[in-house]
């Protein structure tokens, strides 16, 4: 309420100082958010699709900075200015209806949304490949150019892949190299798993009967971890590899190599590489 | 009886059901199986023998395949928690009860983390590439694999039509079975959870394990590097 007796007059004047008050508040934060905690957004920059997903995150901080500090600002002018004094004074009148803060707000949300839906798309289409997101069995996002095909094949409980473009061999550690385009591709022998390469931004779940493609390019050598992000039984807490790697491209022809070599006799009994896998009936339960 | 009497008794059946359901869900989680300790071998190393069934023969679940460990004593212990000694070489031996039932991935097949790369089935030695050209992924029964020790060893079964099958465990030599021996070398400390890779169960569990496959006890544990 108006302490000179205007309540109209006192209305438009809180209003006013209150939008000033955000305007300098949300001018000074905004671009500190920007310039200091952006660059340490989640989840990094340890592949194109992290950066993306980093820059998304970004655009997305900045834009909910201003509306947070709009909140503040509106929520501590009020504690300060309309506190209870212990003078006995009654509470406001209840306001219903205000059909300009109505419009803004709508407009408002709007151009967010137009800005945001447009942006999130071309991110996703365009520059992230993807954005670490998988794409079922046909991508419609795809990166140019030749990619390193490797399969991910979850089972109760641990994570195996194969590498069709040498022989189809299986390994128990991914490796990868760096700045090239890896083309997962990502299955289940049993029940639903969820491959997460953490560092890397990938999330791709892992069904049994599925192929589901998801695109990376790691940007540094490195560690990176693995988890399995959906619940499959009881040792799905240590489903997980903490050492998988990204590797300079000579590094990785070596390993590929010394795999080819432990591969020699297995290859013999592994089936046919494919984009899925049905186990076949077994002995006991048929 | 008075409002606040029958409030007050009211409140303290909800508490006792509540501690009981508490005390049940602790005593539940803290169930495991005993551990065991490896043997002294006759050479002073330590070494670990193991059975594996097809059915256990008693308790609660006699048609489920289990491991059973062998204490120092000779006796057996339906267990699959195994204390090993760090930093040392450890010598398992293997005595194969079951039949065979193939991996679901074959993968699995092929030996890993062995020292020198050796493996002893009924007393011929593979080393290795012959390892993974020796072991068919469909004749193997179990595997032992602890993924912390980038250890998997697969068991070749005994075939389905050989006599004297073992249905009460624990089995004796005399029962039809391979034999199966390798060292395993334990680094620092730690507990490492080991599992079966071969879908086991009674009743196939094709897309998913289950029953035996997912209880401690029978064909998953821990291995205690101590």
């Amino acid at each position: 309420m108006s302490s000179d007796g205007d309540p109209d007059r006192a209305e438009i004047s809180h209003g006013r100082r209150i939008f000033f008050i955000w305007l300098i508040v949300a001018g000074i934060v905004t671009p500190l958010v920007a310039l200091f905690v952006t660059p340490y957004l989640p989840p990094g920059d340890a592949s194109v699709q992290a950066n993306n997903q980093q820059g998304i995150n970004a655009i997305l901080l900045v834009l909910v900075v201003p509306i947070i500090l709009g909140c503040v600002v509106y929520v501590f002018y009020s504690f300060v200015l309309f506190r209870d004094r212990g003078d006995g004074r009654p509470d406001s009148p209840v306001l219903r209806g205000n059909r300009r803060v109505t419009v803004w707000w709508i407009i408002g949300t709007c151009l967010i949304v137009a800005f945001v839906v447009p942006y999130g798309t071309w991110q996703w289409m365009g520059p992230g490949v993807g954005s670490g997101s998988a794409q079922g069995p046909k991508p419609i996002a795809t990166p140019p150019g030749e990619t390193l095909e490797v399969q991910v094949i979850g089972q109760q409980w641990q994570f195996t892949y194969r590498y069709p473009s040498f022989g189809g061999i299986e390994t128990q550690e991914l490796v990868i190299p760096e700045d090239q385009y890896v083309e997962l591709h990502v299955t289940s022998l049993d029940v639903n798993h969820s491959f997460w390469a953490v560092g890397l931004a990938l999330k791709a779940d892992a069904v049994n009967g599925a192929d589901n493609v998801v695109f990376v390019s790691a940007t540094r050598a490195g560690e990176f971890k693995i988890r399995c992000a959906e619940l499959c039984g009881l040792w799905h807490g240590e489903m997980y590899q903490n050492d998988a790697r990204v590797v300079p491209e000579a590094e990785f022809q070596t390993w590929i190599q010394q795999q080819t070599e432990l591969n020699e006799g297995l290859l013999a009994y592994l089936p046919p590489y494919a984009h899925i896998y049905y186990p076949q009936p077994f002995y006991r339960g048929d | 009886m008075g409002i606040k009497a029958r409030g007050s008794l009211v409140l303290l059946i909800f508490a006792l059901l509540i501690g009981s359901f508490g005390v049940y869900v602790a005593a539940f989680a803290r169930q495991r199986p005993p551990s065991v300790a490896v043997m002294v071998g006759a050479d002073g190393a330590p070494t670990l023998v193991l059975q594996t069934v097809g059915t256990l023969g008693f308790g609660p679940k006699p048609d489920w395949p289990s491991f059973l460990v062998q204490r120092s004593d000779g006796s057996w212990e339906q267990t699959t928690v195994f204390n090993l000694p760090a930093y040392s070489t450890v010598r398992v031996k293997v005595l194969e009860y079951d039949t065979q039932t193939g991996l679901r991935n074959n993968f699995f097949g092929q030996p890993q983390g062995l020292v020198d790369d050796a493996i002893t089935v009924d007393s011929k030695t593979f080393t290795g590439s012959d390892i993974v050209t020796t072991f068919n992924p469909d004749l193997v029964a179990h595997t032992f694999t602890v993924p912390g020790l980038d250890v998997s060893v697969p068991f070749v079964g005994v075939t389905n039509d050989a006599p004297n099958q073992c249905s009460v465990a624990p089995c004796d030599e005399s029962n039809a079975h391979r034999t199966i021996e390798f060292d395993i070398k334990t680094g620092a400390p730690g507990t490492f959870r080991w599992q079966c890779f071969v879908p086991c169960a009674p009743g196939g569990f094709l897309y998913g394990n289950g029953g035996p496959m997912q209880t401690v006890g029978f064909m998953d544990g821990f291995v205690n590097v101590v």
